[in-house]
């Protein structure tokens, strides 16, 4: 049994309101770390550095370190969160108010926006200017944020849904142009964003983080950038609850980390609540039980298709490159409308032609070359062959994923030590809808179609429209989008 | 190695033959050191060498992103699409060639003087900007002529902004000849670990150092 638990904090504000003992005393622990001096590796400031740093200021193995895009993704943010808590844990004991049950076992709780409910909204906690005291600012607030998310709207139940990730059947899988990048993310080197080539957002990175990343910071918000996300609070418990699917995705049957020790035996650096450097491995974080923490028993989402099944076939992909069948053949901008790019494709004429079945064993969506000055701060939801007359009931059945843009503002950045260039680059895994259209005698050999479908935060309770819907979107500019069998 | 492995290797990497294309052009570089002409080397000539040397040097630390184009092309482009690629990249390294071989020995410039050059530009935040920037590929259509261009384009775009970043050593080479080896292999090393290794503006100042070392070789 672990010592601390983190808990919902939607079940907390149920338990006791928007300021439920150990929301407050995190909210307390914020402000007094917001105080401290930047170059304190305890202070608020540090934290965020850790992650990322804007061009132009110093670097050291400790600050602008995050890992994204890669297999280290998962371990590298449960490291990081494992410090930050043992930070708050210890900013803590400073404060008076703060009970002494609540200092001694206080945890960082999560934020399940996937449970319903409206649960996808900001916890009020985020919201109130003040603290209950009516007197202090509330550390927990900023006005950098989604002005929907901001107001009381909720993000997209598509932005949330870790359903499509927890139906993933492997953590990682071996670069390749076309493949796919499994549950985790990538094998890659150390990978800050964009070092590798073969960089790509795994299953869970894609949706709910990236979604969830974007819709809550909005165009220009903290959360959408990848230097300053860490700064505004609700970072934390966003990342909590992206652990947390880590650890629900390893419960189901067949799922496991991966086994090399390129994985296991990859150092990080970090700083322990008195400032002191430490370095924690992969292999020291994969079991929450050794860091004394668990997560509060929360309902697991359904599985995509909602058979239990999960939507990935339990095979690993086939030995051999997946081939590229169709693309488009000039860029497409996304400015806040849905767009449709019709994809000529060819019978394959590689090693998928060649392959014992008569079908490829995968299909995948390929999205690259995606650039853009700013994030968004909006999802598209992305559809294969979505019928003309498609409706809400229908649709769903065609969405094969979210393209997001996190980080985008990095991607093409060189003026900072990454090689950048590669701009974003997002696999979507369509075998399961492309079989079921075969089946069906609805998918056309010669031409696939593909939707980019805007998501926005629903509405704030008694408004019509989401806040800012009608505002100009910051354009993402698509360079390719292809169909590849393997 | 059995046939079917072999088949898997080849269908994985695509870029072999690219490798090879290097390999090769280090061996015939070698055969000629061993069996070195006396007196002076034609313009013509000389530029020839030039691109056994350029395809020697640049080649190996491309091929990590032939090897992506190549996999992200249709599956019957892929020699293709590396032979529009590696012929754009190379057009401008024979090009930067060119005009190095006619003007060094108007300038009566020496390889140690240009290589205290190259250990300046080294240190320069332009240096590292120009090598980060080498990556900028952009996709590419997936058929036709179209297809054809914008190969040849990232090609040529790729090969000036290898040219941006390693100007300074290959004019060095320039100087030196493309029998000097030794000084080949050293910078065939740090370019190819500059555009490949993981923030690599790290390695700025033990490659000065050594750069500046070679100068001073060179010097003396």
């Amino acid at each position: 049994m672990a010592d601390l638990i983190r808990r919902d904090i939607w079940a907390l504000e149920e338990e006791a309101g928007a300021w439920h003992p150990i929301t407050e005393a995190y909210a307390r622990a914020v402000g007094i770390m917001q105080a401290r001096q930047p170059d304190d590796p305890t202070s608020w400031a540090y934290q965020a550095a850790v992650h990322g740093v804007p061009a132009g200021l110093p670097r050291d193995q400790f600050v602008d370190q995050c890992q994204h895009n890669t297999w280290f993704f998962l371990p590298w943010h449960r490291t990081y969160l494992y410090w930050f808590e043992r930070v708050v844990r210890a900013a803590l004991q400073e404060i008076d108010e703060v009970s002494h049950e609540v200092r001694s076992s206080w945890a960082l709780p999560y934020w399940n926006y996937d449970r319903g409910g409206g649960s996808a909204a900001l916890p009020p906690a985020f919201i109130e200017p003040m603290l209950p005291d009516g007197e202090t600012a509330n550390p927990l607030f900023t006005e950098l944020r989604d002005p929907s998310i901001a107001s009381g709207g909720e993000l997209h139940p598509l932005a949330v849904s870790a359903a499509r990730a927890l139906a993933e059947g492997f953590f990682a899988h071996d670069p390749i142009p076309g493949g796919s990048v499994g549950f985790g993310g990538p094998v890659t080197g150390w990978n800050h964003f964009d070092e590798s080539a073969d960089a790509a957002p795994g299953a869970l990175e894609q949706t709910p983080h990236n979604a969830v990343h974007g819709g809550v910071g909005g165009p220009g918000g903290l959360m959408s950038a990848f230097d300053t996300a860490p700064l505004d609070p609700v970072f934390w418990m966003h990342h909590a609850n992206i652990d947390r699917l880590w650890a629900e995705w390893l419960k189901q049957d067949g799922r496991e980390n991966p086994p090399e020790s390129a994985w296991a035996d990859e150092p990080f650096d970090f700083h322990d609540e008195s400032g002191t450097p430490v370095r924690m491995m992969s292999s020291e974080v994969v079991d929450p039980g050794r860091l004394e923490y668990e997560y509060e028993e929360a309902a697991v989402p359904a599985l995509f298709g909602g058979g239990g099944e999960g939507m990935s076939p339990a095979q690993p992909p086939p030995d051999r490159p997946p081939e590229l069948v169709g693309a488009t053949d000039a860029p497409l901008t996304l400015e806040g409308r849905a767009e449709q790019v019709a994809i000529p494709l060819s019978e394959p004429a590689g090693p998928a032609l060649r392959a014992d079945a008569s079908e490829p064993a995968r299909v995948y969506v390929n999205v690259e070359g995606i650039k853009g000055d700013q994030n968004p701060g909006l999802s598209y939801a992305v559809y294969v062959n979505l019928p003309d007359d498609a409706h809400a009931g229908t649709a769903g059945h065609h969405h094969v994923g979210n393209l997001s843009f996190f980080g985008i503002e990095r991607a093409q950045d060189v003026d900072v030590d990454h090689p950048g260039g590669h701009g974003l680059r997002y696999v979507f895994d369509i075998t399961e809808l492309a079989n079921e259209l075969r089946a069906e005698g609805r998918w056309d050999p010669a031409q696939a179609r593909v939707t980019f479908e805007p998501i926005r935060p629903l509405p704030p309770p008694g408004q019509e429209e989401a806040a800012g819907a009608a505002e100009a979107v910051p354009p993402v500019e698509i360079g390719r989008v292809g169909i590849y069998y393997q | 190695m059995t046939a079917l492995a072999l088949r898997r290797t080849t269908w994985g990497h695509p870029e072999l033959a690219a490798g090879g294309a290097a390999a090769a052009a280090w061996a015939l570089l070698g055969v000629h050191a061993l069996h070195p002409h006396s007196g002076t080397e034609p313009f013509l000539g000389a530029l020839a060498g030039w691109v056994v040397m350029a395809t020697a040097m640049m080649v190996p630390g491309a091929l990590a992103d032939v090897r992506r184009l190549a996999l992200s092309s249709m599956w019957q482009r892929r020699r293709r699409t590396i032979a529009f690629f590696l012929g754009g990249y190379l057009t401008v390294w024979t090009a930067f060639g060119a005009l190095a071989l006619a003007a060094l020995p108007l300038l009566g410039v020496s390889a140690g003087v240009l290589l205290a050059a190259a250990t300046a530009w080294e240190l320069t935040p332009w240096k590292w900007r120009a090598v980060r920037r080498c990556h900028l590929i952009e996709p590419l259509p997936p058929r036709g002529a179209r297809a054809d261009a914008a190969c040849a384009r990232a090609g040529l775009g790729y090969g000036v902004r290898c040219v941006t970043s390693c100007w300074a050593t290959m004019l060095a080479m320039a100087a030196a000849g493309h029998l000097a080896l030794g000084l080949m292999a050293f910078l065939t090393m740090v370019s190819a670990a500059e555009k490949l290794v993981v923030r690599s503006a790290r390695l700025r100042r033990p490659v000065a150092a050594a750069l500046a070392g070679a100068a001073v070789v060179a010097l003396l």
